[in-house]
C-alpha cells in the first residue's frame, strides 16, 4: 500500500463520536428553533434591489460588484419615483440574458467598427469577441483560448495564446461595470430619463468624473441598453465613443466563429512562450518528424507520470511562464478529467504519426492514445513545432490541438482591404487611419544638426508608438530627399520639420493657406511670436483621398516633443510651447481647403 | 421509531415535525461530528458547527431543498458551516489572547483526545497544518465521498483548481505524515 492511499484510507475512517452533550444541545435547541420557525410570519417578497444580483451566477462571481450595485440601488431609491432605478434593475437581468450582441461603433478617431459579443452565460465575461474595421482591412477574434489578428491587406496573422483584445467591459454586466467604476474612482452617478433624437425617450445612467463622462442608455421598454456614449472631458475638444446601435441574440455568422489561417499568410505567434529558446525541446537532429515527435511526447509523458513539473517546462515553452500550481491545472485542463483522482498521470500511451492540418499553424499535429487508470482510452494530439536552435534541428511541444481546435476552422475569407475612395476630409486624427502604410518624413536640412538629430529621435520613438498602439500599420520613416523621390501615393504621411529644414514639406507647403515667418505665422489670422508650434492636416498630394499631418514650426528645436501638443480633432492649430493657443478647421470646398 | 427514508423524514420535518429532523441527526451525528472534527480539529468547535447546522435547519424548514443524497448535504453544510467557523477564528486570533480562554481550551484537549484513536489524532494534527481549501478538499472527497467535480461547486472554483488543491494537499500530507500510518490502519 502506497503512502497516498495508507492517507486515503486513513482519511475515510477517520471518525469521532458525539457525545451525549451535543445530543441534548441540539434536541434543546432544534425544539426552540422549530417553534419560532412555525411562529413566524412568511417574509412578503417585495422589490429588492439586490434581489437579482443575489440569485444570478454571475454575481456569485463578482460579489463585490453585486454589493456596490445594491448599495447605489439603495442609496438613491429614495430620491426617484422607483421607475428609472426598476428599469436599471431590470436591465441587469436583461443583459444577462443575452445571447449574442452585435454593435456598431464609432472610436475615438471617428472610424467605424462594429463588435459581436457572445458572453458566457455562466460568468458574464465576453467569451468571444470580433471586431471588423468598416474598410474590412482588419479583423480581430479574440476567445478565452486563442486570438487572432488577421490584416487581409497583407495577409498577416498574429495569433495570441489567451484573449487579447479587446472590450474593457464585458457587455453582459455592463451596467455593474459602470457602476463599479465609478464607485472606485468617487464619479457620481445619476438615473434620469431624457428623450433622444435616435431612440425616443430613454432611461439614462449617467456617470460623471473630473476626466469623463459617460451614458448609457435603456429603452424602458424591453429594459435592454440601447446604447452608450463615452466623452473625454480631460482634454480640448470633445473626444467621444460610441456604441450607436445594439442589436439583440442575433445569430453569429459562422465565418466569424470560426477562423483559419488562409494560404501563405504571415503568421506571428505569441504569448507561447519562447518557442525559439534555444534550451528548451530536445535535439532533433539525424531524426526524421515522426522519431522526434514519438521521442519529445515520450519525454513528456514520462515527465508527467513522474509528476516532474521541470521537466514538463522544459519540453513545453509556454509552461515556463507558470507556477506550479497553474501548470499541474493545465494539465489536469487538458488530460486530468480521465484521470483517477488519486493516480494521476497515464499508464500507457501510443503516440501516432504527425501530420500537417491547414487549420493549424502552429507545428504538426501528433495524435496520441492514452490508457487512463480505469483502463479507459481517450485520444489527445498535441502539437509539436520544429526549429532551429543553437544550429541544430530541435523540436517543442507547442500546446494541446484539442483546447483550440474548436476556436479554428474554416473561415470565409473576408474582402481584401479596399483604398478609401472618398477625398479625405480631416481632421488631424483621421489622417493616419487612411491608410495601413504610414509613411514618417524627417527633415535633412535643419541649420542645426544637433537639433536634427534630436528630432529624428523623437520621430523613431513615434514610429515605435504607432506600431506598438497598431500592430497591423506598416511605419516608415524616411527622409525628406528620399520621400521627394518616393511614390506615396498610398500612404498616410506624418512629416516633422521647419519649411525650410524639410525639403518634403518645402516643396508642398506653398499649397497651404499658411505663411510661416521668423516673427509671425499668418494663417487663419496674424498670430505674433517667434516660437510658435503649428499641427495641420492636408490631403496627400499623390492621392487626395489619404491624409497627410504636418507637424512645424518656426525654429526647429520647436518641433523636438511637438507630439505632447494636445491635437486631433481638429483640422488645425497653433501652440506655444505645449499650450494650444488656437484651434481651426478648414472650410472644404471643390477639394480646395481654405479658412474662409 | 420506525426505520423511514431519508426523503421521508424530510417530508415530515418540512411538515413541520421537529422529531423527524432529530432523527435526522441521530442517523448522521457520528458522521457529521466527524467530518467537522476533520475539518477543523478541534472538538467544541465541530459540535458548534453540528448545532449549527441543525439549528439552522430547523429555523428555514420552509426553504430547505435537497436533491440526491441527505447524507452528502448535510456534510456539504457542516464544511460550510466550519469555514465560517474558521474564518471567524482567523479574525478573532488578532485580538488580544484571553487567559482565561487558554485554561478553558487546555483542560478540553485530553477529552477531544480520548475521543479519537492515534492514528486519527496524529491524522487531525497534520490536517490542521494545511490551508482549509486544501483540507476541505480533501474532506470532502474522502470523508464524503463527493467527485472533485461537486467540489468545486462547493467551492465555487474550477475544477482544475480543486484539483490541483486536491494534489498539494495530499502531496503535502504524505510529507507530514511521513510513515506514520501503519499499513492495517484500524480504529
Amino acid at each position: 500500500m502506497t503512502p497516498v492511499d495508507k492517507i486515503i484510507r486513513a482519511l475515510s475512517q477517520f471518525e469521532a463520536k458525539a457525545p451525549p452533550r451535543l445530543d441534548e444541545r441540539v434536541r434543546e435547541h432544534v425544539y426552540e428553533a422549530s417553534a419560532d420557525a412555525a411562529s413566524a410570519p412568511v417574509a412578503r417578497t417585495g422589490l429588492r434591489p439586490w434581489r437579482l444580483i443575489a440569485g444570478s451566477r454571475i454575481a456569485q462571481l463578482t460579489a463585490a460588484a453585486a454589493i456596490v450595485m445594491a448599495a447605489f440601488l439603495g442609496l438613491h431609491m429614495g430620491g426617484l419615483d422607483g421607475s428609472e432605478v426598476y428599469a436599471v434593475e431590470q436591465t441587469i437581468d436583461a443583459l444577462r440574458k443575452i445571447e449574442t450582441a452585435h454593435a456598431f461603433c464609432t472610436g475615438w478617431q471617428g472610424d467605424r467598427f462594429e463588435m459581436w459579443v457572445k458572453p458566457d452565460p455562466a460568468t458574464g465575461a465576453n467569451d468571444f469577441i470580433c471586431l471588423t474595421e468598416a474598410k474590412g482591412d482588419s479583423i480581430m477574434v479574440s476567445t478565452p483560448s486563442v486570438s487572432y489578428h488577421y490584416l487581409p491587406g497583407r495577409n498577416y496573422v498574429r495569433i495570441t495564446r489567451g484573449r487579447q483584445i479587446t472590450s474593457d467591459l464585458d457587455l453582459a454586466r455592463m451596467i455593474e461595470s459602470l457602476i463599479q467604476e465609478a464607485d472606485k474612482t468617487g464619479d457620481s452617478v445619476e438615473i434620469g430619463r431624457k428623450v433622444t433624437d435616435r431612440h425616443g425617450e430613454v432611461v439614462t445612467l449617467r456617470r460623471t468624473g473630473p476626466t469623463c463622462e459617460s451614458e448609457a442608455w435603456i429603452d424602458p421598454r424591453t429594459k435592454l441598453l440601447l446604447g452608450l456614449e463615452y466623452t473625454r472631458t480631460s482634454e480640448p475638444g470633445e473626444l467621444v465613443k460610441r456604441m450607436d446601435e445594439i442589436r439583440y441574440n442575433e445569430p453569429v455568422p459562422e465565418w466569424l466563429l470560426r477562423f483559419e489561417c488562409p494560404e501563405n499568410a504571415a503568421i506571428e505567434l505569441d504569448g507561447w512562450g519562447d518557442l525559439d529558446d534555444p534550451n528548451a525541446g530536445i535535439d532533433a537532429a539525424g531524426l526524421n518528424d515522426e522519431r522526434a515527435c514519438r521521442a519529445i511526447l515520450t519525454r513528456l509523458f514520462e515527465a508527467v507520470n513522474a509528476a516532474d513539473l521541470d521537466g514538463m517546462r522544459r519540453l513545453i515553452p509556454v509552461a515556463s511562464q507558470w507556477d506550479d500550481e497553474t501548470l499541474v491545472s493545465a494539465v489536469w485542463d487538458v488530460i486530468g478529467k480521465h484521470w483517477d483522482d488519486q493516480t494521476p498521470g497515464v499508464m500507457a500511451y501510443e503516440i501516432g504519426a504527425p501530420y500537417r492540418d491547414k487549420g493549424c499553424p502552429l507545428g504538426v499535429l501528433v495524435p496520441c492514445v492514452l490508457t487512463d487508470h480505469n483502463g479507459q482510452r481517450f485520444e489527445l494530439t498535441l502539437i509539436v513545432r520544429f526549429r532551429e536552435a543553437k544550429g541544430r534541428r530541435t523540436c517543442v511541444i507547442v500546446d494541446a490541438w484539442d483546447g483550440i481546435r474548436p476556436r479554428l476552422g474554416p473561415m470565409h475569407k473576408p474582402q481584401p482591404a479596399r483604398a478609401p475612395n472618398s477625398p479625405f476630409q480631416g481632421p488631424i486624427n483621421a489622417a493616419g487611419f487612411t491608410s495601413v502604410s504610414t509613411v514618417l518624413i524627417v527633415p535633412t536640412n535643419e541649420p542645426n544638426k544637433t537639433t536634427e538629430a534630436r528630432i529624428h529621435v523623437g520621430v523613431q520613438a513615434m514610429r515605435k508608438f504607432i506600431k506598438r498602439k497598431s500592430v497591423e500599420r506598416s511605419v516608415e520613416v524616411m527622409t525628406d530627399v528620399e520621400a521627394l523621390q518616393a511614390d506615396l501615393s498610398r500612404s498616410a504621411i506624418f512629416v516633422y520639420g521647419t519649411p525650410g529644414g524639410n525639403l518634403w514639406l518645402a516643396k508642398h507647403i506653398a499649397a497651404l493657406p499658411v505663411a510661416i515667418e521668423p516673427g509671425r505665422i499668418t494663417a487663419d489670422r496674424v498670430y505674433e511670436g517667434s516660437d510658435l508650434r503649428l499641427i495641420t492636416a492636408w490631403p496627400n498630394p499623390q492621392n487626395p483621398n489619404l491624409g497627410v499631418v504636418i507637424y512645424t514650426a518656426q525654429r526647429a528645436e520647436d518641433i523636438i516633443g511637438i507630439n505632447q501638443v494636445f491635437h486631433g480633432p481638429t483640422d488645425f492649430l497653433v501652440a506655444r510651447g505645449n499650450t494650444v493657443k488656437r484651434t481651426v478647421n478648414y472650410v472644404k470646398k471643390d477639394g480646395r481647403w481654405t479658412f474662409e | 421509531m420506525e426505520m423511514s427514508s431519508d426523503r421521508a423524514l424530510v417530508k415530515k420535518f418540512k411538515g413541520g415535525d421537529p422529531e423527524a429532523l432529530l432523527a435526522i441527526y441521530r442517523r448522521y451525528r457520528d458522521y457529521l461530528l466527524s467530518v467537522a472534527m476533520a475539518m477543523v480539529c478541534d472538538l467544541d468547535r465541530a459540535e458548534d458547527a453540528v448545532h449549527d447546522v441543525f439549528v439552522s435547519l430547523a429555523q428555514k424548514r420552509r426553504e430547505f431543498r435537497f436533491r440526491g443524497n441527505l447524507k452528502a448535504c448535510l456534510a456539504v453544510a457542516v464544511v460550510n458551516r466550519t469555514r465560517d467557523l474558521l474564518r471567524r477564528q482567523s479574525v478573532r486570533a488578532a485580538a488580544p489572547l484571553d487567559p482565561e480562554a487558554e485554561i478553558v481550551s487546555a483542560s478540553v484537549a485530553p477529552e477531544q483526545t480520548a475521543m479519537l484513536n492515534e492514528q486519527c489524532r496524529r491524522l487531525a494534527a497534520a490536517l490542521g497544518q494545511l490551508p482549509p481549501e486544501q483540507r476541505e478538499v480533501l474532506v470532502l472527497r474522502h470523508k464524503c465521498d463527493l467527485p472533485l467535480r461537486e467540489i468545486a461547486k462547493v467551492q465555487q472554483a474550477g475544477i482544475s483548481t480543486v484539483h490541483a488543491r486536491y494534489q498539494h494537499g495530499l502531496n503535502t500530507l504524505r510529507a507530514l505524515m511521513n510513515g506514520e500510518l501503519d499499513d492495517d490502519t484500524g480504529r
